[in-house]
């Protein structure tokens, strides 16, 4: 019955809680035995809330007891980047520096998560100040893959990748300011949705860089992925998910994308691009424009705006960074405020560029989510920082640019590579095309299983 | 870029002498990025830009 549970995506395991097939104190007891148990030997666990959550796991079943109609996500338990405040609890940002901060207010997000009646298990492990793509974290220990351990799970959401692939939570809220939801979507096996710059609420989140930061969801399946989204933007995502995908245009662009891509990767992405075609979508080549300005740009915008909140403690504690941390905020410290005010300034028309070489008259662009295999984590931290740094700029090589330009993307699952782990395509559209991007996920998880798949460490067999 | 133009930045402007030790790390990225994005913006940034246009521009594009 416990592997029962535990194998339920969010939407399965939300409809068995309102009818009670499953009570939340069952569901709630099963999360947190599997946090405490696989959670923390993959080290995705920060904090876990049990008393909190068992006795709002009860009255979430005394509620439904009383027939009373039930919101979305009633009585199911979550648990999210310990970058998300609620009021009183700790929030340290996976930080020496914040270790002992208690948060003074409650992030809306979770307050429309605590509205449509999801239980709050806890915080998971994350990269420090979610400064990473890999999920490092030199002070509180790297978070593990569950695919295999000694491998990365993607950053910064580094345990919100780890626990909903191990089917220690259905679902979890992340931040992406570089591609920190894809990154651990794609190498976990998971969707990792970006949305639109400021269309889900960014306050009571520990801030990188506001111009680029965003929340967002990571889950198994576009549908569960779609709920979670609907809540915390507080839009309905779920209505048009099963409506197909004939007739839309998927656009491939080339060059700067196509550079790096490892050939594992691109026999992933060729046989996604046939399974799409087979639904009935169009497939149209592009060409980016100047890649190396965006992520110019990008570059500005997050290191100014990360070393304007972190000045403060880069004079006072600059020894409790992580090196590999401190040597990206550092820069934004360097260049003139005019460089600054001319990226954002330069935003719309080179965001508009962007959408018109890469998207043209297609509906959506499909891009690498990760170029390359996902490294080992050795790979990430040992020798010649040269080889760590290359390895690390490879795996944002098609993610970081977009969070410049602003626009939803989402790492989709496709395959695995030769050593047993997630290969990811990444849907990207113009502003607010999430229901677009769920969409074709959504048919595209139809017709295949890898979201299906399990890894070892989940220990449901 | 000269390093010791980026290290007087840190420990005067920014008042962050740890960091300035550490200036010639960056000075190559520093000065890359920089040239782009000036060269940028002279050639193609109308004078009536604005650093919130980006945000006016998602608003209009906003069906919702």
């Amino acid at each position: 019955m416990r592997s029962a549970i535990a194998g339920l995506d969010l939407c399965m395991l939300a409809d068995a809680i309102a009818t009670g097939d499953i009570s939340s104190v069952e569901a709630t007891t099963v999360a947190l035995e599997r946090l405490d148990l696989i959670g923390r030997k993959l080290n995705a666990v920060v904090r876990l809330d049990d008393e909190r959550a068992l006795k709002a796991a009860q009255a979430a079943d005394k509620l439904r007891g009383s027939g009373a109609s039930l919101p979305r996500l009633h009585g199911v338990p979550l648990a999210h980047k310990d970058l998300f405040y609620r009021k009183g609890d700790l929030s340290g940002g996976g930080s020496k520096i914040r270790a002992d901060f208690r948060a003074d207010v409650t992030a809306t997000v979770i307050a429309r998560l605590d509205a449509a009646g999801a239980l709050d298990l806890g915080r998971l492990q994350l990269a420090e100040f979610a400064m990473s793509p890999t999920g490092y974290n030199e002070s509180l220990g790297h978070a593990r893959n569950p695919w295999n351990p000694d491998y990365v799970p993607g950053g910064s959401s580094s345990g919100s990748g780890a626990a909903v692939a191990a089917r220690l939570v259905a679902g979890s809220l992340g931040t992406d300011t570089g591609g920190s939801l894809r990154h651990p979507g794609a190498m976990c096996g998971l969707i990792g949705l970006k949305p639109t710059w400021g269309l889900v609420p960014t306050d009571g989140v520990m801030p990188l860089s506001a111009s680029l930061d965003c929340t967002g969801p990571l889950a198994r399946t576009a549908r569960d992925v779609a709920r979670l989204l609907s809540v915390i933007a507080d839009r309905d995502y779920e209505a048009t998910l099963d409506t197909g995908v004939t007739g839309m245009r998927i656009a491939i662009p080339g060059g700067y994308y196509r550079e790096l891509v490892h050939p594992d990767v691109v026999t992933a992405l060729d046989e996604a691009v046939k399974a799409l075609r087979s639904l009935g979508v169009t497939i149209v080549e592009t060409s980016p424009p100047d890649m190396v300005l965006i992520n110019a740009l990008m570059q500005v915008v997050m290191s100014v705006e990360a070393a304007t909140i972190h000045r403060r403690w880069l004079i006072e504690r600059p020894q409790d960074y992580a090196d590999q941390v401190r040597s990206r905020i550092e820069p934004g410290l360097f260049y003139p405020a005019t460089r600054y005010v001319e990226a954002l300034s330069l935003r719309a028309q080179i965001t508009q560029q962007w959408i018109a070489s890469c998207i043209g008259t297609a509906d959506l662009a499909l891009l690498p989510a990760i170029s390359i295999p996902v490294p080992t984590i050795a790979a990430t931290t040992e020798g010649d920082p040269a080889d760590v740094a290359r390895v690390i700029g490879q795996l944002t090589h098609c993610t970081r640019g977009v969070n410049y330009l602003g626009l939803p993307a989402a790492s989709v699952p496709c395959g695995f590579d030769a050593a047993g782990l997630p290969i990811a395509f990444q849907l990207v559209g113009r502003p607010f095309a999430e229901v677009d991007i769920l969409r074709v996920a959504h048919a595209y998880q139809g017709t295949t299983d890898w979201h299906l798949r399990v890894p070892a460490s989940a220990e449901l067999n | 870029m000269r390093e010791d133009l980026l290290r007087q930045l840190a420990a005067e402007l920014n008042k962050a002498p740890a960091a300035a030790d550490r200036a010639p790390r960056v000075a190559a990225l520093v000065a890359e990025n920089n040239t782009r994005i000036a060269t940028e913006a002279v050639t193609n940034m109308s004078f009536d830009s604005s650093p919130y246009a980006y945000q006016a521009w998602l608003a209009a594009v906003d069906k919702n």
